[in-house]
C-alpha cells in the first residue's frame, strides 16, 4: 500500500516581501544594504516565496538547482548601490517543507564560477562535492539526525573480507547497537554505500536514536562498500553473489543475527537501490525486506534509448526484463523518492509493478531532490517500518 | 496525593501508581507510605533480558530486595520444555494478527469518526448521534477484541495445561515462597505484553491478591490484596482491568489507541496511561475526548513524571486523581457520593 504524502498547507505571508521593501529605497547606499543583510537567513523564507540574494560586482548571477520541470538555470536581477556592489536577486516559489540543493553561478566577461552561496550557512556534503541547502518554510532538520545526549551509542567496528566473487577485498563496517548482548538474536540490514550512508546521511546517529527511541528494533547492521560502483552496483552476478554467498554467512558465522528472510533486509540509494533490487531478485526468498532510495530504476517501454549514458545500460537491460516478468522478490519493500528529482518517474511507475507480485509496498514522497539528506530524513520511516520497535508495547 | 501512612492494620493493603521513574522518586515514596526499611519483592520481567539489571532500583528501595526473575524463569521454562515453547510462539503469532486485523477496523472506525467530526451539521443533535454511534462501535470493537484474546489465552491454558507441568508447578512455588516473605511489591516498567505474559505463566494474580465476591459468589467486587503494590509503566497498566496501548507520535501511522488484553484487574474503573505528555497529543481534546468515552465507565489516569496516585481499598481512584475528563481536557476526579 502507498503512503498518501501528507503535503501541508503553503505557508502564508503578509505584507511586502523584504527585498521589494529594500528595493523601495532609493537612492540605496551600502551602509542599508549591509544592514539588510546583517543576521538575515539567506535565501529569505516568506511564507512560499523564497528570495535568493549575492553581493558583488560581476556581470551576471543566476542560481542553478536540479529540480525537475522546472527551469535549473535562474537569472538573478540587478540592484544598484549607489556607494558599493550592487545586490543581485530572485523570488521563486517554493512548496511548504521543500528541500532543495543549488549553487550560485556567477559571470565575469567570459569566465563562469560556480560555488556554494557565499550568504547561506546551510551546506549539504555528498561524494561529489557540497551543495547550499535551501530549507523552504516549514522544513525542519529532524531531531533525530543529531545526536542526542541521553542517547545510548552502538560501536562500529570494521569488517575485512576477501571476496571470490568480486576478486578484491571488501572493506565494510559493522554497526552493533547499545547494550549488545551475544545472548540475543538481531535482525540484519545490509546498507549499500555504507560508509556514504553513516558520513552523508547521518546512519550512525540515525541509528543510535531511533534504537533508543525504541522506533526501530535493535539490529545488526552492515555498511557495505563497492569497489567499482558502476559496475558492481548496476545488477552485476558476482556483487549478489557476495552478498548472498560470502558477507551474509560470515556474519551470520560471527554474529548472533535470525537466520530468517523476515528478518534480513537489503539497503541502498540511487544504484544502491538497484544493487539490493538485483541481488534479492538473484537470491529468492532470502530477504525478505529492501528499503529502496531514490532507485535508479530507469527503463525504457519503446526501444533501448534511455538517455541515462552507458552507465545505465545494465540497469535498463535488468528493469526492461523485471518490468515483462516481474515477481515477488521481497515481501516487504519500503520505497522513497524525492518530487523534484528526474527518478521519480520511474520509481512511481514502478510501485504497482512491486504491488502486483503480491508484495507489501510503503511508498513515501519528499519535496526534495537525488540527495543524501533526502535519504537521511527519511530513514525514520523506513527502519521503523522495516524493523519495528516495540514502541507500543513499552512503558517506562 | 501520597497516602497517609496507615497505622489501621485493617484499612487494607493499597496500590500506589506512580509516573515514570526516570529521574527516581521511589525512595521518598516509599518513605511517604510508611515502608521504609521494608523488604520489597521486585518484578522486572518487562525489562525482558535486562531484568536483572536492577542496582539503582535496589538502591532506591534501600537495599532489601527479592527481584522475582520472572522473565529469566521464563526463559528457563521454553528451554527445558520445547512443546510449551512452539505452543506460546504459535499463540503470539495468533495474537499478533488478531492485534493486526482489529487494528485495522479500528483505524477504519477512527477515520469515520474524524470524518463525521468534520462534517459540518446542519442539526448538531444528528450529528452527535452519528458520533455516539460510532464510539460505541469502537467499544464494541474493544470488547470483542478482549474478549478473542482471553479465548486464545484459555485455550493455550486448557490445552497445554501449563499449570500442572512439574517445572511450572516448581516455578510458580518457588515464586510464592519469594514472595511471602515480603512486605511489599514493586512493579515497573517495560514491556507490558511480557510483564503479562511472565505474571499469568507463574500464576502471580491469587499471589499479589485475593478475590472479594459478592454474597452469591457471582460478582467480583474487589480485589483484597496481599501486601501494598507500588507499580508505573507497564507495571501499572498490568494491575489495571484493560491494558490500552496508545502512542500517537508513532512513526510508522497516525496512532488509534487500542486494546492490547486484560489485565489482572486488581484495579476498578482505571485504564492507566503512563507518560502521557510524550505518548499523547494532550492538546487534541476532541480525540482525548473520544478515547475517555471508549474506555468508560473506566477513567484515563494520567501517570505523568510527578504523579503518585494511591487507590482506595477497592482499587477505585482517590479525588484529585489527575484524569482526562469527559471533554478531553486534563482533569482531577471527583468522587460521586456515596463512592
Amino acid at each position: 500500500m502507498s503512503l498518501p504524502t501528507p503535503y501541508p498547507m503553503p505557508p502564508r505571508h503578509k505584507g511586502k516581501l523584504a527585498i521589494n521593501v529594500l528595493r523601495g529605497r532609493t537612492p540605496l547606499d551600502d551602509a542599508t544594504v549591509r544592514t539588510f543583510l546583517a543576521g538575515r537567513a539567506v535565501p529569505i523564507v516568506e511564507g512560499p516565496r523564497c528570495t535568493f540574494l549575492y553581493r558583488g560586482d560581476v556581470d551576471a548571477v543566476a542560481i542553478r538547482h536540479r529540480i525537475v520541470n522546472q527551469p535549473q538555470h535562474v537569472p538573478l536581477k540587478r540592484l544598484e548601490v549607489v556607494d558599493g556592489p550592487p545586490l543581485w536577486y530572485v523570488t521563486i516559489e517554493l512548496p511548504a517543507h521543500s528541500r532543495v540543493e543549488y549553487q550560485v553561478e556567477v559571470r565575469v566577461g567570459a569566465a563562469v564560477e560556480t560555488f556554494n552561496d557565499p550568504l547561506n550557512t546551510h551546506v549539504a556534503h555528498s561524494p561529489v562535492g557540497s551543495s547550499s541547502v535551501l530549507q523552504a518554510a516549514g522544513y525542519e532538520t529532524p531531531p533525530w539526525v543529531l545526536p542526542q545526549e541521553d542517547t545510548r551509542p552502538g560501536d562500529l567496528m570494521p569488517l575485512r573480507l576477501q571476496s571470490k566473487a568480486l576478486r578484491r577485498m571488501t572493506h565494510s563496517q559493522v554497526y552493533l547497537p547499545a547494550r549488545f548482548r551475544r545472548s540475543s538474536h538481531y535482525p540484519l540490514l545490509i546498507v549499500h554505500d555504507g560508509n556514504d550512508y553513516i558520513t552523508y546521511a547521518a546512519m550512525k546517529t540515525v541509528l543510535d536514536n531511533l534504537i533508543h527511541s525504541i522506533d526501530m528494533a535493535e539490529t545488526i547492521v552492515v555498511f557495505s562498500n563497492p569497489g567499482d560502483r558502476l559496475r558492481e552496483y548496476p545488477n552485476h552476478a558476482p556483487h549478489a553473489r557476495h552478498i548472498a554467498h560470502e558477507l551474509v554467512p560470515a556474519i551470520e558465522e560471527q554474529l548472533p543475527v535470525i537466520r530468517r528472510a523476515d528478518a534480513r533486509c537489503l539497503m541502498g540509494a540511487s544504484f544502491g537501490a538497484v544493487a539490493s533490487l538485483s541481488t534479492a531478485f538473484r537470491n529468492p526468498e532470502m530477504f525478505g525486506n529492501l528499503f529502496l532510495q531514490s532507485g535508479s530504476f530507469v527503463f525504457t517501454d519503446i526501444g533501448s534509448d534511455h538517455g541515462g549514458g552507458p552507465a545505465f545500460d545494465p540497469v535498463v537491460t535488468f528493469m526492461n526484463a523485471y518490468r515483462a516478468r516481474p515477481r515477488k522478490v521481497a515481501d516487504r519493500m519500503f520505497i522513497t523518492c524525492g518530487v523534484y528529482e528526474p527518478l521519480i518517474v520511474p520509481n512511481r511507475s514502478m510501485v504497482p509493478v512491486f504491488e502486483s507480485t503480491g508484495a507489501t509496498v510503503r511508498y513515501v514522497e519528499s519535496r526534495d531532490g537525488h540527495s543524501w539528506e533526502n535519504w537521511r530524513d527519511r530513514l525514520r520511516d523506513g527502519l521503523s517500518w522495516v524493523f519495528p520497535g516495540p514502541q507500543k508495547f513499552v512503558y517506562e | 496525593m501520597p497516602a497517609e501512612p496507615s497505622t489501621d492494620p485493617g484499612a487494607g493493603h493499597r496500590i500506589t501508581l506512580l509516573g515514570p521513574q526516570r529521574k527516581p522518586r521511589l525512595r521518598s515514596v516509599v518513605r511517604g507510605l510508611g515502608l521504609t526499611g521494608g523488604h520489597f519483592a521486585t518484578i522486572t520481567a518487562g525489562w525482558r533480558d535486562r531484568e536483572a539489571e536492577d542496582e539503582i532500583l535496589v538502591a532506591e528501595l534501600g537495599g532489601r530486595t527479592t527481584n522475582l526473575g520472572l522473565w529469566s524463569l521464563m526463559q528457563q521454562v521454553w528451554e527445558i520444555d520445547p512443546e510449551l515453547e512452539a505452543a506460546d510462539r504459535e499463540r503470539r503469532a495468533v495474537l499478533g494478527e488478531m492485534q493486526e486485523l482489529y487494528l485495522i477496523g479500528l483505524e477504519q472506525a477512527a477515520d469515520g469518526l474524524r470524518r463525521l467530526v468534520a462534517q459540518p451539521a446542519r442539526h448538531p443533535e444528528v450529528q452527535e448521534l452519528a458520533i455516539r454511534d460510532a464510539v460505541e462501535i469502537m467499544r464494541r470493537m474493544d470488547a470483542r477484541h478482549l474478549s478473542r484474546v482471553d479465548d486464545v489465552h484459555r485455550e493455550f491454558y486448557a490445552t497445554y495445561r501449563p499449570q500442572d507441568r512439574d517445572h511450572i508447578v516448581n516455578a510458580r512455588f518457588a515464586v510464592g515462597r519469594a514472595l511471602a516473605g515480603t512486605d511489599a511489591v514493586v512493579m515497573p516498567g517495560g514491556h507490558v505484553g511480557v510483564l503479562l505474559g511472565a505474571l499469568h505463566l507463574f500464576n502471580l494474580a491469587p499471589a499479589l491478591a485475593s478475590p472479594v465476591l459478592s454474597e452469591d459468589g457471582e460478582t467480583l467486587l474487589r480485589a483484597e490484596l496481599h501486601r501494598p503494590i507500588i507499580a508505573w509503566g507497564a507495571g501499572a497498566m498490568a494491575l489495571t482491568e484493560r491494558v490500552l496501548l496508545f502512542f500517537d507520535d508513532s512513526a510508522l501511522r497516525a496512532g488509534v489507541s487500542e486494546m492490547l488484553m486484560k489485565g489482572l484487574g486488581l484495579t476498578r474503573d482505571v485504564v492507566a496511561l503512563p507518560s502521557p505528555r510524550a505518548r499523547l497529543d494532550l492538546k487534541d481534546t476532541v480525540r482525548m475526548g473520544r478515547l475517555a468515552a471508549r474506555v468508560a465507565p473506566a477513567q484515563p489516569l494520567l501517570l505523568d513524571e510527578r504523579a503518585e496516585v494511591t487507590l482506595d481499598a477497592d482499587g477505585r481512584l482517590p479525588a484529585g486523581a489527575p484524569v482526562v475528563g469527559p471533554d478531553g481536557t486534563p482533569t482531577i476526579h471527583r468522587r460521586e457520593v456515596g463512592e
